[in-house]
C-alpha cells in the first residue's frame, strides 16, 4: 500500500511541530513501518537537530527538487531505528525556493518506498504552510494549552478544511494536568470542544523531551518518559486502532501525594 | 457611537469573579481563558470582509430606506463580541419618516 502523508502544522510556532515530527516518525518506524520525514522549513532547518542527523546532511529538500541530486542521496538514515529517513531542509534558501506541486510530487514518486510520510510545517499560514499542505492527505495539528496557540490551530484547521482535506487530528502539547486541577489551566475536553476537533493525543509537560532534544534522541526510546509513552500510543492510533490515552496523573511525586493524603492543597507551582 | 471591537466584555465572568470573591474562591484562569477563546473563535470564523461588510451595509440602506429616510453618511455596520454571543449590529440616524 502506498505511504499515507501526514502533514503536522500548528499556526503559531514554538509549540513542537519537529519535536512531534521525529517522535511520532520513531515511534511509527519502532513498529515497524517505514517512515520518511520531510522537513519544508525552508531556511530555519531543525529537524536534523532535533534528531540528532545534523552532521550527515549532504543534500536538502531544495537539491532533490531542483534536480541537483536523486531524492535517495538527500535521505538521511536514522542512527537507531532502521526504517527511518529524513529528507532536511535547506538551510540557506527560503520558503520560495519550492512550490506545493513540487512536493506532492516528489511525495508521490516516494509513496511506494514507505508507509508513512510525515511533513514538518514550517510556522504560519503562508507560502511555506501551503507547500506542506500540498502533499498531504491528512494534517495533524499541534497545540499547547494556551489562548494564542489554540487560537492560530483554530484559524489553519480552517485552512486544512477549506483545502478541501479530511477534518484534521489534534495533538495536545506541554499539558500540565496539575494546572487543570487548580483550574489554571483549560481541560482537554474544553480545548476539543472549543476547536471541535478529534484527538490523536496529549503529551504532557515533560523534562524528558527536553534532555532527549539536548542528546538528539526522541524520548521514545526511553521507557520511563512519559511523553514518549504518550507518542507510541499515537503511532499506534495512526496505524488505525484504538488505545487508551496515558494516565496523566501518575505523575504526582510522593511528596504531592503524601501531602493530599494528610489533607494539604498542593500550593500554586508547588508540584506543577 | 461606535464601540471598538476590541472591547472585552466580560460582564459574565466579572460577576462569577464577584462571586468567587464573596465566597472566598480564587477564581481559576483557565475559565477564563475558554470563555474569551469561544467568543474570539466564533468572531475569527465569521469575519467579514470589508467588502462584505460595505454590501451589507448597502442592502440595509436599500431594505430600510423603502420605510424611512435615513442619513446614509451615518450608518455603521459591524460584528460585535458581547459577553455571550457576536452579533451583527447596525445603527443608523433617521432623518424622517416616510
Amino acid at each position: 500500500m502506498p505511504a499515507k502523508v501526514y502533514v503536522i502544522t500548528s499556526g503559531k510556532g514554538g509549540v513542537g511541530k519537529t519535536t512531534t515530527t521525529a517522535h511520532l516518525g520513531a515511534a511509527l518506524a519502532l513498529r515497524g513501518h517505514r517512515v520518511l520525514l520531510i522537513d519544508t522549513d525552508i531556511g530555519l532547518r531543525n529537524l536534523d537537530l532535533v534528531m540528532g542527523l545534523e552532521n550527515r546532511v549532504v543534500y536538502d529538500l531544495v537539491n532533490v527538487i531542483e534536480g541537483v541530486c536523486e531524492p535517495h542521496q538527500a535521505m538521511i538514515r536514522d542512527r537507531m531505528i532502521k526504517e527511518l529517513y529524513l529528507i532536511p531542509a535547506a538551510q540557506t534558501r527560503d520558503k520560495n525556493a519550492v512550490t506545493g506541486q513540487q512536493i506532492k510530487s516528489l511525495c508521490e514518486r516516494l509513496k511506494s518506498d514507505f508507509d508513512f510520510i510525515l511533513i514538518d510545517s514550517p510556522a504560519g499560514i503562508e507560502q511555506g504552510f501551503q507547500n506542506a499542505l500540498a502533499p498531504a492527505d491528512k494534517a495533524i495539528v499541534v497545540t499547547t494549552p494556551e489562548v494564542s496557540a489554540i487560537r492560530d490551530a483554530d484559524r489553519v484547521i480552517g485552512l486544512i478544511e477549506a483545502a478541501a482535506l479530511p477534518a484534521p487530528q489534534l495533538i495536545l502539547n506541554r499539558f500540565r494536568p496539575s494546572m487543570v486541577r487548580r483550574g489554571d489551566m483549560m481541560s482537554i475536553e474544553d480545548i476539543l470542544s472549543l476547536l471541535s476537533v478529534e484527538l490523536l493525543g496529549v503529551v504532557p509537560e515533560d523534562e524528558h523531551i527536553i534532555v532527549s532534544t539536548n542528546r538528539g534522541v526522541p524520548a521514545v526510546h526511553n521507557p520511563k518518559s512519559i511523553s514518549g509513552e504518550a507518542y507510541r500510543r499515537m503511532a499506534v492510533r495512526l496505524e488505525g486502532l484504538q488505545v487508551p490515552f496515558v494516565e496523566l496523573e501518575v505523575r504526582d511525586g510522593l511528596f504531592s501525594r503524601f501531602k493530599k493524603l494528610v489533607g494539604f492543597k498542593a500550593r500554586a507551582g508547588a508540584n506543577a | 457611537m461606535s464601540v471598538s471591537r476590541q472591547e472585552p466584555a466580560p460582564t459574565l465572568s466579572g460577576f462569577r469573579r464577584l462571586l468567587n470573591r464573596l465566597f472566598g474562591r480564587e477564581e481559576g484562569s483557565g475559565d477564563e481563558a475558554r470563555q474569551r477563546l469561544q467568543l474570539v473563535l466564533i468572531q475569527d470564523r465569521s469575519s467579514l470582509s470589508a467588502a462584505s461588510l460595505d454590501a451589507i451595509k448597502d442592502e440595509i440602506i436599500r431594505v430600510v430606506s423603502k420605510y424611512l429616510v435615513v442619513d446614509r453618511d451615518s450608518i455603521w455596520v459591524e460584528v460585535k463580541r458581547s459577553s455571550d454571543a457576536v452579533m451583527l449590529v447596525s445603527n443608523m440616524r433617521i432623518t424622517q419618516v416616510r
